[in-house]
């Protein structure tokens, strides 16, 4: 096999499974069951995982490859987020199946736009190419407008969906001037190039703003305050499958970005980029926690935790480079692991309709059901931040690395910040674990949960508690996954 | 400075103001239409040909026409209807024209600051279709086909949104 | 002589001013050699048989939207085909390869004729079957 399909082999995986599920879907008589569909889509899931397995025992064996033009570089760093992507959509998937209740609601095109995105999601991650990051960008976040919106007819989706559309290319196009910027900089939107160019660069200036310009794009992509405001209302209208999705994956793509571009593209710039990422953390840390613990609304409440963890997350950026990469990847993948999981309970509990949202529909769901509870609550501890979760080890590998290179206060106000976040979570456990008020519980309709969901969950908890046990098999990964940038430089072909 | 830029950039800063502060809609696109033909005219004045020339294709052809169904499948006087006049001086209107100041006083400050790396003599060189040819289809193939991918991810979330589900059908 | 390459713009400028031209001395031409005699018939709505009543702004269908929104994509579409074509002769010589640049074309187009299909399948092209899928 040529190297430049090897190097593209999951998401070739991913793009074949894609079209065809979208090319059956209109076949497949109207009113039939668009189940097949979804059973094709979790094969194509599985096996990109698989591919990127392969791709790592190459590059075990013979090290970093660079393909097409050295536009795509496969290291163990766009490996690792590889997995991550394929282990979130294969578990959405998963968890999905069952989730439409009536035979059509466009559920062919949601497999197939699911697919796709993880496309977008997985070529951002292994890009060296801003160009290309930014292709990447624009099919996940199209992909990720359409899913918002897809309980279509309720004003919440509308909103939902229209919302993250404007803000979104908005904020896309923030990223998209930071790349010409860049490029006006330095002659080159290629990341090894990058860093050469500003080696030498007297007046820095204009590659400043363009740093700033792609800390706002991306910034926004991962929910970071100030440029926030958004998730909320997004993620409660979305459907909850979407928003586990959604608030995880591409997230994780978006993160890898910053990683790659911040530490290998512009080292130079280390001293300013460095300040603008503490405000944002800090930011992120307390307007996510101080805006969750007055909401009611169960799906903004963990919007508004999932903009305190993209806190917490670029906390990490303040590390080493080495400590960066590895605390920021393990602290994704226990993010994801556990995110995933609570909307996934959330989704079983209410199903498409959505009839419980607030906290006081929860009081005494433990009575009615008791499973879903646990898992639920386990998943709230892990969010704290308790000992034998994931969210513990990704916390203290963070906050290490912050207090190693001397960020002592970032360190204090991420410690403060998680002790405020107890509250809201508790509040949310003790709503259901408390005695039911008369009417609350009677309100639930009890949704079986069917086998493939099942196994969703179980993965999500075991690989949230796993990663809470035995978090070295995972550091053990991450900890050699610091991307190095190759010198090559794509030589122009001659004119003719 | 020729010429030429100043009459397409003028049409191109005169079309988009005019697009924010009329009250018809119909008349915002075409404003917004004509503005897209001006920055059509710098990109042609840059000699970039090819993107000249899409940007006619693509904004002023396909767009504009899209932005005028749009309106039409709204109930269009409803619209006009909902609309608040706008006043000059309002908390939105200056907040935005406070950032928008900042965010271009910098740049061009940034843009003032710029020394080149290596100092160039020649003019820029012409990016013609040939140029554009040539670098997709070496350089940039691999985005070449992934735009591929992402037109067709736009094609599914368009028929998503138009096509009605089972739910509001009934 | 060494001119600005803005020049070589100079043939289609005039091409345009002379579309313009023809078309409004056509209109000019009509008003001014033509006699004018205003009747309630000719002032009228034409051929229409009803009087115009009411505000032309109504709400159209949803598949003028379609129909506008496939415009655009295929014609992004198209839009990177054409620098493909003007090289074609010369792309064994740029990619090093007889015949990457035609296959890489062919994988493109697959994309859009996927796209295509789906459309077509979907209804959405179907304007007069109103019991078709695409229902709109």
């Amino acid at each position: 096999m040529s190297t430049n399909l090897l190097a593209l082999l999951p998401e070739l995986v991913l793009t074949i499974t894609g079209v065809l599920v979208m090319v059956l879907e209109p076949v497949i008589p109207a009113g039939k069951s668009r189940k097949p569909l979804g059973w094709l889509a979790i094969l194509g899931s599985l096996l990109s995982g698989l591919a990127a397995f392969y791709q790592l025992q190459i590059v075990n064996a013979q090290g970093t490859l660079t393909a097409f033009y050295s536009t795509i570089q496969i290291d163990p760093f766009s490996i690792f987020f590889h997995l991550l992507i394929a282990a979130v959509v294969l578990v959405t998937l998963l968890g999905s199946l069952d989730y439409f209740e009536s035979p059509i609601t466009h559920a062919g095109e949601y497999f197939a736009l699911v697919l796709f995105g993880a496309v977008g999601m997985m070529f951002m991650t292994s890009s060296v190419e801003l160009l290309m990051v930014f292709i990447g960008l624009e099919i996940s976040s199209i992909s990720t407008y359409i899913l918002a919106g897809f309980r279509k007819g309720r004003a919440t989706a509308s909103e939902s969906s229209i919302k993250y559309f404007l803000l979104g290319s908005f904020a896309t196009a923030f990223f998209l001037y930071g790349v010409a910027l860049i490029y006006g900089a330095t002659g080159s939107t290629s990341i090894g190039p990058i860093a050469a160019g500003l080696a030498i660069t007297r007046t820095p200036t204009m590659a400043i703003l363009a740093v700033a310009m792609v800390l706002i794009g991306l910034g926004f992509k991962v929910s970071a305050a100030p440029f926030h405001v958004w998730t909320p209302d997004v993620y409660q209208g979305a459907p909850a499958p979407v928003v586990g999705l959604m608030s995880t994956a591409p997230k994780a793509a978006a993160f890898a970005v910053l990683l790659r571009f911040l530490f290998n593209g512009t080292p130079m710039l280390h001293g300013h980029w460095i300040l603008l990422i503490e405000i944002l953390a800090v930011a992120s840390m307390c307007l996510g926690n101080l805006g969750a613990l007055k909401q009611h609304d169960v799906k903004r409440l963990l919007a508004y935790s999932s903009i305190a963890h993209a806190g917490y997350l670029l906390v990490a950026f303040t590390g080493t480079h080495q400590n960066a990469v590895a605390g920021a990847c393990f602290y994704t993948a226990t993010y994801a692991a556990m995110n995933v999981g609570a909307f996934l309970v959330l989704s079983q509990l209410s199903g498409f309709s959505e009839r419980i949202r607030s906290i006081e529909d929860f009081t005494g769901l433990a009575l009615k059901r008791p499973g879903m509870s646990a898992l639920l609550g386990f998943f709230l501890l892990s969010l704290i931040g308790i000992p034998f979760t994931g969210g513990f080890f990704g916390k203290f590998y963070v906050f290490s690395g912050a207090l190693q290179n001397g960020h002592v206060w970032l360190g204090i106000v991420g410690l403060a910040n998680s002790g405020v976040a107890c509250f809201y979570y508790l509040r949310l456990l003790a709503a259901i674990y408390s005695r039911p008020t008369s009417d609350s519980v009677a309100y639930i309709p009890v949704r079986k949960v069917t086998a493939p969901a099942a196994v969703a969950l179980a993965a999500t908890a075991l690989a949230t508690l796993g990663l809470g046990i035995l978090p070295n098999k995972l550091v053990h990964l991450v900890e050699r996954a610091t991307p190095t940038t190759t010198a090559a430089v794509a030589v122009q072909p001659t004119q003719q | 400075m020729s010429l030429f830029f100043l009459i397409t950039a003028a049409i191109a800063i005169g079309g988009t103001l005019a697009a924010m502060t009329r009250r018809n809609p119909i008349h915002c696109i075409l404003s917004l239409a004509l503005g897209l033909v001006g920055v059509a005219g710098v990109y042609l004045a840059l000699g970039a040909q090819f993107v000249g020339f899409t940007q006619i294709l693509v904004y002023v052809g396909a767009v504009a026409i899209l932005a005028t169904f749009a309106l039409m499948m709204t109930q269009g006087h409803i619209v006009s209807a909902l609309i608040e006049p706008r006043r000059a001086f309002s908390r939105s209107s200056v907040s935005g024209f406070v950032t928008a100041a900042g965010v271009f006083s910098v740049l061009g400050w940034a843009a003032q600051s710029y020394r080149p790396l290596t100092p160039s003599t020649q003019q820029a060189p012409a990016a013609g279709a040939k140029e554009v040819g040539v670098a997709l289809m070496h350089t940039y193939v691999l985005p070449l086909e992934v735009i591929g991918v992402l037109l067709t991810a736009a094609l599914i979330g368009a028929v998503v949104i138009a096509l009605p589900s089972e739910e509001e059908r009934s | 002589m060494q001119t600005h390459y803005i020049w070589q713009y100079i043939p289609l400028v005039l091409q345009i001013l002379v579309a313009l031209a023809m078309a409004g001395g056509m209109v000019a031409a009509s008003f001014f050699i033509g006699k004018h005699k205003r009747t309630k018939v000719k002032l009228g709505a034409y051929e229409c048989g009803m009087d115009p009543v009411g505000d032309a702004r109504g709400r159209f269908s949803v598949k003028f939207y379609m129909v506008a929104m496939l415009f655009i994509l295929f014609d992004v579409e198209a839009v990177f085909i054409m620098p493909w074509a003007v090289i074609y002769r010369q792309l064994h010589t740029i990619t090093g390869q007889r015949l990457f640049g035609f296959w890489e074309m062919v994988v493109y187009l697959g994309f859009v004729a996927v796209g295509l299909f789906y459309v077509w399948k979907k209804g959405i092209l179907d304007w007069t079957n109103t019991s078709s899928r695409g229902d709109l």
